[in-house]
């Protein structure tokens, strides 16, 4: 398949009272035409501001320090307010968190599906209306033709979340970044949104990029799987793979600290500690003040991110040859 | 963010904190030093002061700044710095006195709103609202027309005009302190009633009626003194910034002086308050540091 | 083994605009000595105000609560002061559960305060050792809320919970508002304090995988009532009401075999409104099985099994 994103060491630090904040401290990756990208993490992980930077949508203290993101053929970095602000909602939409918060409560939900595509005048404001009922109809909103000029305030959330995906496509985008999309939905709500989520990767071919903390999710939902620990990628690798050998110490923790709906009493093993702080990073491998493998070579030298199967990337001292040997 | 919490034998506390925030705001700390040196001038008014406020020198009547008289002197020749210190430490008394009359008021009033909710707080807040919306110097003009142009009483005016707001806030924080979690955490611990308002409601009001307080005080002393220059102040011969501004607009072309000194401090006066105002309100809230 | 807690018909309704919201509508349940109950359910289905009205922070309308044998319904103010040291909470917020002007010394030292229990010394001594079982280091007992992480303070929590030695504790959602990796370190401490402690938990939550973990028995709450209530094993394996199969089925599973899901099984359309709710059953709106009967009759709440409760008319 053909790349549609390529970032290559991208740092984005913000200023803060204490310090510098290291938030994205040097990653790499791809994305591919089609492609579910899944971005594990937890909070302070830098999961969302490594995809927000890429559209220049990070907070004022906050800054692009050094890397280029190459978005077919254009480095987003690089392209003036102008020109980014052509491709946002265009070629790359979002969905955020919090479908509550993201709409705006006085404006008809048909109007801001129509908006996107009127500001980039990809068809006209006949054709775009046609569109907006079209998308509602699409993302399952009962009584489309006439909800679609109703108020937020008259949806219930995951119908919101609805409305915030029908926007996301209204522009047939190449890239949908959905930043924990279903976090803030019911359980029986989120098991919707996620199916609304598979149809319209089928039906739009578009890539996305899942930001999410909740990697049983990712590992069914994603292509492919990139787990972020204190800015840096710890592990990025098809899932298939991933699911038969995750590498990291950091992803094996993730997976045996997450309950499953299936798991025996007295079967858990939580990652021990916090997350570190990120103006003062630990030296060497960032993880292991909380790795139970740690070794020397580990608290002293950063370890090198690099590829130890096709297309599987780790950085660990103590993965060789494709095999974690502790 | 996430800060991770480096491992320290002595935390900080709120207030620690909030005096860390407040020094980085340099005009708040110039604000505080300026406010620290006139209050301690004002205290010692009659020791500093070359000349008693109301001795008048009719040989030396406009006369322009001297090393006699430093800032010069009026139409009946009264030393204009001695006016100016008498004038500074009436318009403090009245700033801070009149926020202490808010400040009761305003706490018992908005507390008993918020703790008893319900009829009571209806009333409270009707009130409050009707003193809100009343034109507050006109309420002024008739309450020391009522009671009298005495220091006192001017003091008392402000706060009785003044004190709505503190007791809408005060009421808005009673009613969000009193079902918050941590203090739903204490009731769950059987803590009395008594106990909680002590230990958990009252220092968490601190913070914004300090601030409310803060801008307050510049309010009651630019009231004072527009009482003063309609001349419904403190009575002449005692000096005010208002009646001395009052005065020397007549003479402005002729002698600035007598304009320029007022003026200026009354003004570096109130700057100084509402930047130290403006500096405890983003030390005060510890969501500010980003 | 004898029991701690029984609840009994339980009812508050909270007026709305001249109508009634049946926050919770007739519970019943009970709970052994160390014993833990798991209460799942999605918001607005009255779990944490069930959880508040069991220790009266809520006041319920009706219904008995018998706490080691005494209705705390019929305690007056001191009387049920004193019986607050046996039962206590822990929120989902941790910084908001906590004093932000209080270190977490003084936090976790409160109880002991409010109730008066030893000397100053005393009452160190015994913060430290708190401090210790929660896993938090000693040299922090003068450090403020705020300065903590989530899981930090979660764990302050715990402890201020602990303090007072309680043989029962209402855990209100505790780690819903964590990161993966902390909420598996409180869900183990949680765990280990029940088993060496024998505290009883009544454990909210809407994670049925952090349910199955810690609890004994079950109970799945709808709309302000239970609708299903069975031991742990008997509901996972064997869940009867199709609300509880449709919870089931919606969660996401670790496919540690290769399995991937890409769709889930999803209950159509969204909890309605608790407010003026139709006669009849009230997950009708929902239920892909429902008959006339589900929507002119409520059904009863019987036992099915032994141990096993569910109300449906389908069952």
């Amino acid at each position: 398949m053909a790349e549609l994103l390529r970032v290559n060491n991208l740092k984005t630090y913000f200023d803060r009272y204490d310090g510098v904040v290291k938030a994205v401290d040097g990653i790499s990756y791809k994305l591919d035409y089609g492609e579910t990208l899944a971005i594990v993490g937890e909070s302070g992980s830098g999961k969302t501001v490594s995809v927000l930077s890429l559209l220049r949508l990070i907070k004022r203290n906050g800054r692009v320090v050094d890397g280029e993101a190459i978005f077919e053929g254009k480095d987003l970095l690089k392209l003036s307010k102008e020109e980014i602000r052509q491709i946002r909602g265009k070629d790359i939409s979002i969905v955020f968190q919090d479908p509550m918060t993201s709409l705006n409560p006085i404006m008809r939900v048909g109007m801001q599906i129509m908006e996107p595509i009127l500001w980039h005048r990809v068809m006209s404001d006949k054709e775009a209306r046609d569109r907006a009922v079209e998308l509602l109809r699409l993302v399952g909103i009962p009584e489309y033709k006439t909800r679609v000029w109703d108020y937020p305030f008259q949806f219930s959330g995951g119908m919101r979340q609805r409305v915030m995906i029908a926007i996301a496509l209204a522009c047939n985008p190449k890239l949908v970044i959905a930043d924990e999309p279903t976090t803030a939905l019911d359980v029986t709500v989120r098991a919707q949104i996620l199916n609304l989520l598979s149809d319209m990767k089928e039906e739009f071919k578009t890539s996305v990029i899942l930001i999410t903390h909740d990697i049983t999710l990712a590992m069914n939902f994603a292509d492919t799987i990139m787990v972020m620990y204190a800015g840096k990628i710890a592990e990025y690798s098809p899932v298939e793979r991933f699911i038969r050998n995750p590498l990291h110490p950091y992803s094996q923790g993730l997976i045996s600290s997450t309950l499953d709906i299936k798991a025996k009493e007295g079967s858990l093993r939580p990652i021990p500690g916090n997350p570190p702080s990120l103006v003062s990073p630990p030296s060497g491998c960032r993880f292991h003040p909380r790795c139970v493998y740690a070794q020397d070579i580990c608290r002293e030298q950063e370890p090198e991110y690099k590829e130890v199967e096709d297309g599987h990337y780790v950085a660990c001292h103590l993965v060789k040859g494709g095999k974690f040997n502790a | 963010m996430e800060v991770a919490l480096k491992q320290r034998r002595r935390g900080t506390s709120y207030w620690a904190a909030a005096w860390r925030r407040f020094k980085k705001n340099k005009m708040a700390v110039a604000g505080l030093i300026y406010i620290i040196i006139i209050i301690i001038i004002s205290i010692f008014t009659p020791w500093i002061a070359p000349y008693p406020y109301d001795e008048p020198h009719y040989a030396h009547t406009f006369e322009k700044p001297s090393a006699r008289f430093w800032w010069g002197t009026d139409d009946l020749g009264r030393d204009m710095f001695s006016r100016n210190l008498y004038a500074m430490r009436n318009a403090l008394l009245i700033g801070f006195g009149s926020q202490i009359v808010v400040l009761i008021i305003g706490v018992i009033i908005g507390s008993i709103a918020g703790f008893r909710g319900g009829r009571i707080d209806t009333i409270l807040m009707r009130i409050t609202d009707i003193m809100y919306a009343f034109p507050t110097f006109l309420f002024n003009v008739i309450l020391v027309t009522v009671m009298g142009r005495g220091l006192f009483t001017i003091l008392v005016a402000v706060g009785l005009t003044g004190w709505a707001g503190m007791a809408r806030l005060v009421r808005g924080m009673v009613m969000y302190l009193k079902n918050a979690e941590f203090v739903e955490a204490a009731r769950a611990l059987g803590a009395k009633e008594g106990y909680i308002i002590r230990k958990y409601i009252l220092p968490n009001m601190l913070g914004p009626i300090i601030v409310s307080l803060a801008f307050g005080i510049p309010n009651g002393i630019w009231i004072e003194s527009g009482l003063a220059l309609i001349g419904m102040g403190v009575r002449p011969p005692m000096p005010s910034w208002g009646n001395m501004i009052g005065a020397g607009v007549a003479y402005i072309m002729a002698f600035p002086h007598m304009v320029i000194f007022p003026v200026l401090t009354f003004a570096l006066t109130l700057l100084a308050f509402t930047y130290v105002g403006d500096g405890l309100r983003d030390a005060l809230n510890p969501r500010s540091e980003v | 083994m004898p029991e701690l807690l029984v609840v009994k018909n339980l009812k508050k309704y909270f007026p709305v605009r001249k109508k009634l919201l049946k926050a919770v509508d007739n519970v019943s349940f009970s709970i052994e000595q160390g014993e833990t109950l798991g209460l799942v359910g999605e918001s607005g289905s009255g779990k944490s105000t069930l959880g508040r009205c069991v220790l009266r922070l809520i006041e319920p309308d009706s219904g008995e609560i018998i706490f080691d044998g005494v209705d705390l319904r019929k305690l007056k103010g001191e009387e049920l002061r004193q019986r607050r040291r046996f039962m206590q909470i822990i929120f989902q917020d941790p910084l908001a559960s906590l004093n932000p002007m209080m270190t977490i010394g003084q936090n976790i030292e409160d109880p002991l305060v409010i109730h008066n229990i030893g000397t100053k010394e005393e009452r160190r001594r015994a913060v430290e050792e708190l401090l210790e079982i929660v896993g938090l280091g000693r040299d922090l007992i003068d450090a403020f809320p705020h300065e903590f992480s989530g899981g930090q303070q979660q764990r302050v929590g715990i402890a201020r919970a602990l303090a007072l030695n309680p043989k029962f504790i209402v855990a209100d959602e505790p780690v819903s508002s964590l990161d993966v990796s902390i909420q598996a370190q409180i869900v183990s401490l949680l765990y280990e304090l029940k088993i060496r402690f024998k505290i009883s938990y009544l454990f909210i939550s809407h994670d049925l995988a952090v349910v199955r973990y810690l609890s004994d028995k079950v109970a799945v709450m709808y709309l302000g009532a239970i609708v299903e209530y069975a031991p742990k094993e008997e509901l996972y394996e064997n869940p009867l009401h199709p609300y509880t199969r449709a919870l089931l089925a919606s969660v996401p599973k670790m496919p540690k075999d290769g399995e991937r899901q890409k769709r889930f099984l999803a209950l159509k359309g969204e909890v309605p409104s608790p407010i003026d709710l139709p006669p009849g059953c009230r997950f009708q709106s929902r239920c892909e099985y429902v008959m006339d009967v589900c929507r002119k009759q409520e059904p009863a709440f019987r036992e099915v099994s032994p141990g096993h409760f569910v109300a449906c008319h389908l069952v």
